[in-house]
């Protein structure tokens, strides 16, 4: 009773007056700006390339192996025109040295020998940016991560709901459409694509060996993240990629390698839940994570004019199981410690087949499945004095279920010398690859696989400088490094067995300097440059290993203009380089150097559409990246966005 | 149970007492405003600020609207000091456009009487005077209701014509357009505290822009604020209205005088890449 009175009271109070309607002056903006909050584990003092969306739509490239070509102390090598097998290299390391993650899943295939990841397959759809870690990673990342650490991070909604639509077409019959969704509130955030790629595409074994035969490409991704945030300190995600591809091979570089019917189907699904809790005012952040990879591979080989009694289908199965629980304590400004704990358990199972004119010759192998877990557990320091002096200090033991435990650890650190503003910075650590679920287990006509086989491991250190000139608007930067690798497998034909075998023999050395340079002259224009020495060596014979150019360049003018359109000049140079002979495996032959110059142009003609085009391979230059296979020569393309 | 009297009345007294203090004390929803009228005043001076000529026209007591001549005494309206609580409470509501000043052909001779030159038609503050206005013109009182309003910024050129009552310069083209008007600025980035980026949206990647009607006082105290268009994001939006409120600004004026005013100020949240 008294309430209702009371609240009458009030109501009779509050008689609104009317507002009368003014001309409203609106002010300038009041902008608040904040640094994007970096996670501990991404090392401010290791040598980190990091691409960004912005990059990769100035460029236009739709595959993250264009996009990575650009980067110092990085070796992109494909085997024939788009949608073949391509490999990194980072800094010197073999491609099997890399470890390849999407927002912390673990995407190298387990079924392959090598465990390595084939770039063919992944697409630039619904990423935010690319971190590209130098040197060994194993003390974050566990097994693999010896040349280094390639994440991709998804894209994550926000904002009014957008849907844009995009449609590209060009050389060679390529075509991609796709539909992209995102947007995001106080309660769920969304982004969304789904893009569809197809090309005839060029030979994959080289032209000039009178191949002909057009190995084409199509590829469907299906890139989602989704984000829930409840409450003001918890945060779900869900990211969800999926890539269906199809690419016709040639069975053999060289002459005679063309194979009309020789083709490659793939099917990966990346799955991750991860859920992560802030609490105790934000001291101590939980993150709590489930991931799942899944490939499906199949090639198979019909028989035909020229290979009338050859066919062959080979299957690979791979699954990778991982739990991840890391916890990070804010514990002081100068001090953040991380803590974690790894569940990984591989799993691959495969079929080959092989029939021949003589059936002598025929091979039917089955890989059973075979699985092995992995504990890993992890424990970093870092320690940050103002901007000044950056210490991070990690230990890691992965104890796999076959070889035992291993150990590996890594100290950064990073020290500005303010009054020239020029910074130091340096790292030194260990790292080890896992043999692979082949190399433990396989047992088939011409492979035997080795249970005693140990981790291969590594040491890497580097130096570097870096220097900010004319505000900030000139960076320059040199680093030196060095990686010794020991204990590599090696394959060799077992007089015992008749059998290709595995040991771990090999020893090889990298070393080399990255420099980069960047320079912005004026607001809309962006200039910059990177050269990398790269000095291989197989300790055993002294030889270079292959594929690996002593020296890359890349330069890259990007320049925005009527602040509408953005137009995008690369230019790439790859050194001379070893490779196997055509004829002769046990011989190795030079490849020639190398220019491609790619041109990039695109306009926003209102904010709802925009136009692109591009020429690749600008000179039309001639080349090889593996011997024996093709490279496409000049090439264009153009489309439209059309967004709402 | 039985309850004595005396007793009862002392809790009801207690109760409503405390009903009443937390309903007007609790911290109304941002959208809730309390507006009461306010009057502008108009003074009949000279830009330039002759003080010696002010205390002739505006009488011994400068709360007391000017006098023109021709009029009879006009009636003193009553000046409200609205109760300033920052933030989304009582609101003064201000009359955004002070009316004309017709030619002051009645003023002494001192005074430039130049209907065109609109400048010295302006009201000129009265010597030190920071309260709000109050608004007689033309021996009328005014509530802001008529004119002022919609007449275009075009400054006081109307003045010859006395009835017009034409607006001087209280265009929306921003500060210091049409004729001295100016409307109210936040102070400095210095002088007003530092907005923070709430942490947990610094943390989430959340950016955006929210755009606040801001209700400015003639003292450049913040009376009301409210959401004119979300970010998106709640705490965005929240972080946004609770600092701006507490902000210092500069107060609209014309021609010197300072007076009340809505402005919309635009507060973008933005997130760089660390580097």
């Amino acid at each position: 009773m008294v309430k209702i009175l009371s609240l009458a009271l009030v109501g009779v109070l509050m008689q609104p007056f009317a507002v009368f309607a003014t001309d409203l002056t609106t002010l300038e903006p009041v902008v608040i700006t904040a640094t994007k909050i970096e996670t501990p584990l991404r090392e401010v003092a290791s040598s980190v390339t990091v691409i960004t969306r912005q990059e990769i739509e100035n460029k236009q490239t739709n595959s993250v192996e264009e996009v990575l070509r650009s980067v110092p102390g990085l070796d992109v090598v494909r085997q024939g025109g788009l949608g073949q097998q391509t490999s990194i290299f980072l800094r010197g390391g073999n491609s099997t040295h890399t470890l390849v993650l999407v927002d912390g899943i673990e995407i190298n295939d387990p079924s392959n020998p090598g465990r390595s990841f084939d770039f063919a397959s992944l697409a630039t759809d619904n990423i935010e940016r690319i971190e590209i870690v130098r040197g060994p990673g194993s003390t974050l990342y566990g097994s693999d991560a010896l040349g280094g650490v390639i994440n991709i991070i998804t894209r994550k909604g926000s904002g009014k709901p957008r849907v844009s639509l995009t449609a590209e077409g060009g050389s060679f019959a390529t075509h991609q459409e796709k539909l992209s969704v995102s947007g995001g509130n106080d309660l769920l955030n969304y982004s969304m694509v789904a893009s569809f790629l197809e090309s005839d595409g060029i030979s994959a074994a080289a032209a000039r060996y009178g191949n002909s035969e057009k190995d084409g490409y199509d590829r469907t991704t299906v890139a989602t993240r989704l984000g829930l945030t409840p409450t003001d300190n918890f945060d779900i995600d869900f990211i969800l990629r999926y890539v269906d591809s199809e690419a016709d091979l040639d069975t053999f570089a060289g002459p005679y390698g063309d194979d009309p019917n020789n083709t490659f189907d793939s099917e990966a699904l990346y799955l991750r839940a991860q859920a992560r809790l802030m609490l105790l005012n934000d001291i101590w952040e939980q993150k709590l994570g489930f991931s799942l990879t899944d490939y499906d591979r199949e090639n198979r080989d019909e028989t035909d004019a020229s290979h009338p009694g050859d066919s062959s289908l080979t299957t690979y199965d791979s699954r990778l199981y991982k739990i991840d629980w890391q916890h990070n304590l804010y514990l002081h400004p100068t001090n953040t410690l991380t803590v974690g704990v790894e569940y990984e358990k591989e799993q691959a199972q495969g079929s080959s087949e092989y029939v021949y004119a003589d059936p002598s010759w025929n091979t039917n192998d089955a890989f059973e499945k075979k699985s092995a877990e992995t504990n890993g557990y992890y424990i970093q320091d870092q320690i940050k004095l103002w901007q000044d002096f950056i210490t991070t200090l990690g230990v890691r033991v992965d104890d796999h279920q076959t070889f035992g435990s291993r150990l590996t650890y890594r100290i950064t650190s990073s020290y500005l010398f303010r009054p020239t503003g020029t910074r130091i910075k340096g790292t030194y650590g260990t790292a080890f690859k896992a043999p692979t679920l082949a190399q433990l287990f396989e047992n088939s006509t011409y492979v035997l696989g080795n249970p005693d086989l140990t981790p291969e491991k590594s040491r890497g250190w580097d130096i570097g400088l870096e220097q900010s000139l004319w505000e900030d608007r000139i960076t320059l930067g040199a680093t030196y490094f060095e990686n010794h690798f020991e204990d590599l497998i090696n394959t060799f034909f077992s007089l015992d067995s008749f059998k290709y075998e595995y040991e771990n023999v090999d020893e090889a050395q990298t070393k080399g300097i990255e420099v980069t340079a960047s320079v912005r002259p004026i607001e809309d224009l962006t200039l910059s440059a990177s050269y990398t020495y790269t000095d291989t060596e197989n300790r055993a014979t002294g030889a270079q290993l292959l594929r690996r150019p002593h020296h890359k360049y890349n330069f890259n003018a990007n320049y925005r203009f009527l602040n509408a359109g953005n137009i995008n000049l690369d230019v790439l140079y790859v050194g001379e380089r070893e490779d196997l002979d055509l004829y002769d495996w046990s011989k190795t032959t030079s490849l020639g150097a190398y220019t491609v110059v790619n041109l990039a142009v695109s306009y926003e003609i209102n904010k709802h559409l925009r136009l692109h085009g591009r020429v690749e391979n600008l000179f039309d230059e001639d080349y090889e990246e593996v011997n024996g296979f093709g490279t496409p020569g000049i090439a264009g393309y153009a489309g439209a966005t059309l967004t709402f | 149970m039985f309850i004595p009297h005396e007793t009862f009345s002392l809790w009801l007294f207690l109760s409503v007492g405390i009903h009443v203090a937390t309903l007007a004390l609790w911290p109304l929803p941002s959208s809730w405003t309390v507006e009461q009228p306010s009057y502008v005043v108009v003074d009949l001076r000279p830009a330039g600020g002759r003080t010696a000529d002010t205390s002739i026209i505006a009488g011994k007591n400068l709360d007391t609207p000017p006098a023109l001549v021709n009029q009879t005494a006009p009636s003193q309206p009553a000046m409200h000091k609205p109760a300033i609580s920052p933030a989304k409470r009582n609101v003064v509501k201000k009359a955004s456009k002070s009316s004309v000043i017709p030619a002051p052909t009645p003023l002494p001779t001192e005074l430039s009487t130049k209907p065109e030159n609109s400048s010295e038609q302006v009201a000129v503050p009265a010597q030190g005077s920071t309260h709000e206005f109050d608004g007689t013109i033309n021996g009328e009182r005014t509530d802001g209701t008529e004119a002022a309003s919609n007449k275009p910024a075009g400054g006081l050129g109307g003045a010859s014509d006395s009835d017009n009552n034409g607006i001087p310069g209280s265009g929306t083209g921003g500060p210091g357009t049409g004729q001295g008007m100016l409307r109210a600025t936040p102070l400095a980035y210095g002088e007003n505290p530092p907005m923070p980026y709430p942490h947990s949206a610094r943390r989430r990647g959340w950016e955006g822009e929210v755009l606040l009607r801001v209700d400015v006082s003639a003292k450049g105290n913040v009376i009301a604020a409210h959401i004119e268009t979300s970010s998106g994001y709640g705490i965005l939006d929240d972080t946004a209205l609770k600092n701006v409120s507490t902000w210092r600004f500069r107060p609209a004026s014309i021609n010197g005088t300072p007076k009340a005013d809505t402005v919309l100020v635009p507060v973008h949240f933005q997130l760089h890449s660390p580097q």
